[in-house]
């Protein structure tokens, strides 16, 4: 496999893992419904959603390197910020 | 597996995680077990008319408590099955271990500690109250709450393990207990 194969491969599994673990925080926030637990859970979502979007992009080949690039800093960006609020919430 | 057999396996997993965990309530029963809410009614209506549990409610939920208790050669005393149902409550627990650990405190440093708001607490506390398991004095505004009787705490969480913690709770854990 050459380097964009397991380049594909990373981006589907955090996409995989992102979405287990959104899945786990959305449990958890069930069981005890918080605005901290609703953003880890946004954030893990994001995750998620950046992987299946970057690694489609990669694999289709329609999206420029840059434009990646740029959709992974936008993705980054709104990361932060959710989980600088879960942070900052007690 | 047939339904009789799947009946009798559900029948055992409750009856033995009732003797393991005394004060356990309904909807935790089902969350950890996995077993229909139908089912799961219908077997402790028949395992309380035949004399192996008996159901309690407390404070808005039904808990569940072996008829006799092995090592206790009878029934959990009333005072103690009280202590154990608000044991196996999230808030309940945590007032309960604060107080246990830190001593007595005031309320607004428990409601700190504990990361509640005061009416949440306050709600708790009064629970706590009427149960007999914890003692408040002062003054509105400046009071402090303690165990009425430390050794029964003590002797109750030796005797009667916590719920294991699944990932769900584990998960909740880690990130709850992050603090800026």
């Amino acid at each position: 496999m050459d380097l964009s194969g397991y380049t594909n491969l990373a981006f589907a599994g955090i996409a995989v893992f992102g979405l287990l673990l959104a899945a786990l925080a959305l449990l958890a926030w069930r069981r005890a419904p918080s605005p901290r637990m609703a953003l880890v859970a946004t954030g893990f979502l994001l995750i998620a959603i950046q992987g299946a979007v970057v690694g489609i992009g990669l694999f289709t080949g329609g999206t420029s390197a840059p434009e990646l690039l740029a959709i992974c800093a936008g993705f980054e960006a709104a990361l932060l910020a959710v989980l600088f609020g879960a942070t900052l919430l007690r | 597996m047939g339904s009789d057999d799947r009946r009798g396996s559900w029948a055992e997993a409750l009856l033995s995680f009732v003797q393991r965990y005394p004060g356990v309530h309904f909807r935790e029963i089902r969350r950890r077990l996995g077993i229909p809410i139908g089912t799961l009614d219908y077997h402790l209506y028949r395992m309380e008319k035949e004399g192996l549990v008996s159901v309690t409610a407390t404070g808005g939920y039904k808990c569940v408590y072996p008829a006799v208790v092995p090592e206790l050669g009878g029934p959990i005393p009333e005072l103690d099955r009280r202590m154990l149902a608000l044991l196996r409550q999230s808030v309940p627990r945590s007032i309960l271990l604060h107080l246990y650990l830190e001593g007595p405190s005031s309320t607004v440093g428990l409601a700190r500690d504990l990361g509640t708001t005061a009416q949440n607490l306050a709600y708790f506390l009064q629970r706590l109250e009427g149960a007999g398991a914890i003692v408040r004095e002062g003054v509105p505004g400046s009071r402090t709450a303690r165990l009425a009787d430390p050794k029964r705490v003590h002797a109750l969480l030796l005797q009667f393990p916590p719920l294991p913690e699944d990932p769900i709770d584990r998960f909740l854990r880690f990130w709850t207990e992050l603090h800026p």
